[in-house]
């Protein structure tokens, strides 16, 4: 564990002692490079911290589940919205889904679940390729699906996906705390549901959530 | 010249952070993502200093650092290793290995070049140290090889022409004499060259440590009675069995038997030399807290004490008034064999009156 923090620490440091050092031999499009790497570098340690928090306080059980009335189609229109204005606006994401999907659940477990499948879509697929979101509600289950045509994982390795810190091997240069898929396993479970994938390397990945209405 | 520096990390921007900090502090900077590519860039660029992290993809850091230490043309790079956990297997594992230092992620830039900057002051003063060692022996070969050669060799070249100009004229007898003297010219070169290549592969003994300690577990049991027959040997050849006076105490020597025979053999063939016949040569032998202490002395020329200090590596002198030959490679030979076995070496003599070897081996008590 502290390995995954040490990486994102040996940046952050490396990177300010070096303005610290040398910074007088640096130009301006080096120093904007670099303070850049450290913001980048703070905003993954702040997630990596987040979600390593998030999964020891659930595998304590130590969240407590808050329920409440939820309009899906509202909730998921809303999280596509910020997600496209504050990350790519040329982006498409296509939501397809029942009329009026509403259901007793917790609305941050929620969040986390869609938020996360959604920024890994986009994370692991061409920009100019679109990302689909299906909903349907299907014999008192609500089942979700994330559909896109990215990177996709390999047969070997569809099942270490939801380990805590394991990366697949073709995300070299993708930038992930390796704890997305985990953080969405363990919200998944406090909701008595199910998640599983279908996926074909270079074609793209299917993730399917599936959570009881009752 | 800048120092080339290596640099491995499979973590993208650690790598690039590693590289312009280098660059910056005026390095001549390489950088491979896993061991594999490492290695093939140590063995085009033979850089100066390499500086890895340990867990990483295809081959991780102690693998490269084996692959280093089984290089011929890699092994003398500094290796210096990050890693972002302390793993107190790996770290053991690298130090057996030979890896200079381990240093933790995240590192502190000042101590990292530091630390990098003392491994290359180290690497630049031994290859310094050896190059210079080099220059010596060179120069010294180049100086005196040719002479050792050339008197023998004149001799072969100087009385074969004469027989062959002159063979009609000369009586059996005459051509008999000469024969043998090119046989004695002859002879003395291949003694010449022989010790010339025992020299050359004691020279890398002494200077490979893994040679020098294996060399150094051996044992010559009754080292005392081997010492007197070789001595006996050489005197026999010679015809000078009679100015023997010896007492050696009973001894196991801590060196090589044929080491000690070669030591022995050039150290009377010195003395046979640099001696009138019926003079002594006497040979002594007792144990010295954790020394044997080996004297051998000549009552002939001796040295003045310039000349004692001058004795090294194929360093000649009084050749004007000397005709042996042979005697700097005799006691450069003997000063490495001793050297081999952590013993000690001295000479004490006075012109005209004496030399004493003294040779203090350790032994097995």
């Amino acid at each position: 564990m502290s390995h995954e923090f040490r990486t994102p620490l040996t940046i952050i440091k490396s990177s300010t002692q070096m303005f610290q050092k040398f910074g007088n031999k640096l130009n301006i499009e080096e120093k904007e490079f670099y303070y850049n790497r450290i913001i980048k570098t703070v905003d993954y340690l702040n997630d990596l911290i987040e979600n390593s928090l998030f999964i020891g306080k659930s595998e304590n059980n130590d969240i407590a589940l808050n329920k409440n009335p939820i309009n899906l189609n509202n909730f998921i229109k809303n999280i596509v919205t910020d997600f496209v204005n504050s990350f790519d606006k040329n982006r498409t994401v296509e939501i397809l889904m029942d009329k009026d999907i509403t259901f007793e659940s917790d609305e941050r477990l929620l969040y986390l679940i869609i938020n996360n499948l959604l920024t890994n879509a986009h994370k692991y697929s061409p920009k100019d390729k679109k990302i689909l979101i299906e909903c349907f509600n299907e014999d008192n289950n609500i089942l979700l699906k994330f559909i896109d045509e990215g990177i996709g994982i390999s047969k070997e390795e569809i099942d270490k996906i939801f380990e805590h810190f394991y990366r697949g091997s073709n995300t070299n240069n993708i930038v992930g705390t390796g704890l997305g898929l985990a953080v969405v396993k363990e919200s998944i479970s406090k909701l008595n549901g199910k998640i599983w994938v279908e996926s074909e390397i270079n074609k793209g990945s299917t993730f399917f959530v599936q959570l009881p209405i009752q | 010249m800048k120092p080339k520096i290596l640099i491995v990390d499979d973590e993208f921007e650690i790598r690039e952070n590693l590289v312009k900090i280098f660059e910056l502090s005026n390095y001549t900077v390489y950088s491979a993502k896993d061991g594999l590519e490492a290695l093939h860039y140590a063995r085009i660029y033979l850089p100066d200093i390499i500086l890895t992290d340990i867990m990483m993809p295809n081959m991780d850091g102690l693998e490269l650092l084996s692959n280093i230490q089984q290089d011929l043309d890699l092994l003398g790079i500094p290796v210096l290793l990050l890693t972002a956990r302390a793993d107190q297997h790996a770290i053991k594992k690298s130090l057996k290995l030979g890896a200079e230092v381990i240093l933790t992620k995240p590192f502190d830039i000042d101590e990292l070049l530091s630390n990098v900057e003392i491994r290359l002051d180290k690497k630049r003063k031994r290859e310094k140290h050896l190059k210079s060692k080099i220059e010596i022996l060179q120069s010294n070969l180049s100086r005196s090889l040719p002479h050792e050669v050339r008197t023998p060799l004149n001799a072969v070249l100087g009385y074969s022409d004469f027989l062959k100009n002159n063979f009609t004229k000369l009586n059996n007898d005459e051509i008999l004499d000469m024969l043998s003297e090119i046989n004695k010219g002859g002879k003395r070169l291949q003694r010449i060259l022989d010790n010339f290549l025992y020299y050359a592969n004691l020279e890398h003994i002494l200077n490979t440590p893994s040679e020098k300690i294996k060399e150094s577990e051996n044992i010559v049991f009754g080292a005392n009675k081997y010492i007197l027959d070789i001595t006996l040997m050489k005197l026999y050849e010679d015809d000078r069995i009679d100015d023997l006076n010896a007492h050696l105490e009973d001894v196991d020597l801590k060196i090589s038997e044929k080491y000690l025979s070669k030591l022995i053999e050039e150290i009377i063939d010195n003395a046979i030399k640099f001696s009138k016949p019926k003079t002594p040569i006497v040979l002594k032998g007792i144990k010295k807290q954790e020394y044997y202490h080996l004297q051998i002395t000549d009552y002939g020329i001796g040295f003045t004490k310039d000349q004692i200090e001058m004795v090294d590596a194929y360093i000649q002198f009084n050749r004007k008034f000397n005709e042996q030959q042979g005697i700097g490679l005799g006691i450069a030979i003997v000063k490495d064999i001793v050297n081999i076995f952590d013993g000690k070496y001295y000479i004490e003599s006075e012109e005209e009156k004496f030399t004493t070897i003294n040779i203090l081996l350790k032994y097995n008590s």
